[in-house]
C-alpha cells in the first residue's frame, strides 16, 4: 500500500506539472494545484509512516487524523501566500495570524457534514487539501464492497467525478469520492444524485477539443459532474485532468448547471 | 467576461465579476469555454439485434433535439453494466454503428435480370408482386410431395433462401418460418459472426 499511495500522489504531481506547460488556459490554477498536490502527498507520507490502522466499530471520518493533518497547515498556509489567488493569500494571512482554529473548525464542519458553505470557500478549501490524503490513507485500508449508491461506500460522501475505464469493447464508470478519493463502480446512465434513469434527461456534453472530458448532466436535478474517459486518453490522471479542464465548468455554469461537490479549487 | 445574475445564484464557480470563489481568473477558462465546439449527446441501453446472445450496448446519439435536427447515431459500445456480455462484443456487435449510418446501405428493392449484368431500383410493390408470381410458379413445378421411397417429405428444391450478415435475430426468425412452410431446404441466414 505505502508503495502505491506514494505512486499515485506522484503520478498527480506530474500530471499537473505536464499540464501547466500545455495548458494556457487553467495555467494559473494549476502551477496552485501541483504545489497543493505536494503538501498533500507530504501529508500521505507522514500518515503512511506512522502507520495507524483503521478501527472496524468506528465510521471512517471519526477516525480521520486531522492532527496528523493540520500539522502541514503552515505549508499549505505559505504556499496559498506565495502561489495562491490574492483571496487566497489573504485567508492565509489570516490563518497564519489566527493560528489553526477557523480551519479546525472546517475540518469539523466538513467531517459533520455540516459545512455552511458547501460550494467552497477559501477556508474550506484549506480543510479539504488537509482532509483528503487523510481520508484517503484510512480508506486504502478498507476492502472493496459491492455497491451501487450515489455516495461513497467508505464515507458517505458525494461524488467528486466519474472516471470511464475500458472494459470489452466500452467503458465501465466509476464514481470518485470528493473526500476519500475512493473509486467505487456505478451504473452509466444514472444520476448519481438523484437517481434519474430517463436517458432523454441525462445528457452528455462533449468538446470536439477534448473528448475524453464530458459534462455529465442530469436535467432532472440540474446537477452535473465532469467524467475522465480513460478509454479515449489513458494518459490522464482523473483528479488532476478534471481540474485542468476548469472550463467545462464555467461553460456548464453558464448553462444554469451546478456541480456535485466543486473540486478541491472550487470549479 | 459577462457574469449574468442566474450563474451567479445557481453555482459555486462565480465569486465576483471575473473571478472564481477562490479569485481565479476567469477571463481565459471563458475565452476558451466560449470557443468549445459542444455537442449533446444521449446515451441508449439497448441490445444487440444479431444474435439470440442478446448482448446489452448503449447508443450514442447526438443532437442537441431541435426540431430541424436529425438525431444521429455516433458510436455504439459494449454496455458495461449489462450481465451478459459485461462490456464485450463480437465483430459484429462492435460495427454496429456503421449498421446503422452507412451511405452504402441500399434503400429500396434492386434486381438483376436473367442475363443482365445491373442491378436496377425497382418498387416495393412490383418486388413484391414479381417474388411471389416466381415462387408459386416454380414451388407449383417443382414441388416434392415424396421421395423415392414414397416417404412425405414435402420439400421444395428448386428454391433457395441466402441472408446476409447483418440480418437481425427476428428477421431471421421469420425468415426460417417463410421459408420452412413453403417446403424450402437449402436455407442459410449466416447467422453467426
Amino acid at each position: 500500500m505505502r508503495t502505491q499511495t506514494a505512486i499515485e500522489w506522484n503520478r498527480r504531481i506530474e500530471r499537473a506539472s505536464q499540464l501547466t506547460g500545455s495548458s494556457h488556459t487553467a495555467n494559473q490554477v494549476l502551477e496552485f494545484y501541483s504545489r497543493v498536490l505536494e503538501v498533500q502527498a507530504a501529508i500521505s507520507q507522514d500518515l503512511l509512516t506512522k502507520g495507524d490502522v483503521i478501527q472496524p466499530d468506528k465510521t471512517l471520518r471519526e477516525q480521520i487524523d486531522f492532527d496528523s493533518a493540520l500539522a502541514h497547515l503552515p505549508t499549505l498556509v505559505e504556499v496559498s501566500r506565495k502561489y495562491g489567488t490574492a483571496i487566497l493569500s489573504d485567508v492565509a494571512e489570516q490563518v497564519s495570524a489566527e493560528g489553526s482554529g477557523t480551519v479546525r473548525q472546517a475540518i469539523t464542519d466538513e467531517l459533520r457534514g455540516v459545512s455552511s458553505t458547501p460550494t467552497g470557500n477559501a477556508i474550506c478549501f484549506f480543510a479539504r487539501a488537509l482532509l483528503q490524503p487523510a481520508a484517503e490513507y484510512l480508506a486504502q485500508q478498507l476492502p472493496s464492497v459491492p455497491h451501487s449508491g450515489g455516495r461513497c461506500p467508505n464515507c458517505e460522501s458525494l461524488p467528486l467525478l466519474a472516471v470511464l475505464r475500458p472494459e470489452g469493447d466500452g467503458a465501465k464508470r466509476s464514481l470518485q469520492c470528493s473526500l476519500c478519493l475512493t473509486e467505487w463502480t456505478y451504473r452509466r446512465v444514472l444520476c448519481p444524485f438523484c437517481g434519474e434513469t430517463d436517458r432523454d434527461k441525462l445528457p452528455r456534453y462533449s468538446a470536439d477539443e477534448c473528448l475524453f472530458i464530458r459534462v455529465e448532466a442530469c436535467e432532472t436535478c440540474r446537477r452535473y459532474l465532469k467524467s475522465v474517459d480513460l478509454s479515449i486518453d489513458g494518459r490522464a490522471v482523473p483528479l488532476v485532468d478534471e481540474v485542468a479542464l476548469a472550463a467545462l465548468d464555467v461553460w456548464a455554469a453558464e448553462q444554469g448547471l451546478s456541480k456535485i461537490v466543486p473540486n478541491l479549487l472550487g470549479f | 467576461m459577462e457574469v449574468s445574475r442566474r450563474s451567479f445564484l445557481q453555482t459555486g464557480i462565480l465569486g465576483g465579476v471575473g473571478l472564481s470563489v477562490l479569485g481565479f481568473d476567469l477571463q481565459p477558462l471563458y475565452a476558451q469555454s466560449t470557443a468549445f465546439k459542444i455537442s449533446r449527446t444521449t446515451e441508449t441501453r439497448s441490445t444487440c439485434p444479431y444474435c439470440s446472445v442478446s448482448c446489452g450496448v448503449i447508443i450514442h446519439t447526438i443532437g442537441d433535439r431541435a426540431k430541424n435536427v436529425t438525431p444521429q447515431v455516433v458510436h455504439v459500445e459494449g454496455d458495461p453494466d449489462h450481465p451478459i456480455n459485461r462490456g464485450t462484443l463480437c465483430p459484429k456487435g462492435s460495427s454496429l454503428q456503421q449498421d446503422i449510418v452507412n451511405d452504402r446501405r441500399l434503400l429500396k428493392p434492386q434486381v438483376r435480370r436473367p442475363g443482365s449484368d445491373k442491378w436496377e431500383d425497382i418498387s416495393w410493390d412490383q418486388a413484391i408482386d414479381e417474388i411471389a408470381t416466381w415462387t408459386k410458379k416454380t414451388r407449383d413445378a417443382n414441388f416434392v410431395e415424396k421421395d423415392a421411397n414414397g416417404a412425405t417429405v414435402n420439400r421444395l428444391e428448386s428454391v433457395a433462401f441466402a441472408g446476409g450478415c447483418t440480418d437481425t435475430n427476428e428477421f431471421n426468425f421469420l425468415v426460417v418460418k417463410t421459408m420452412r412452410s413453403l417446403g424450402v431446404t437449402c436455407l442459410e441466414n449466416q447467422a453467426r459472426v
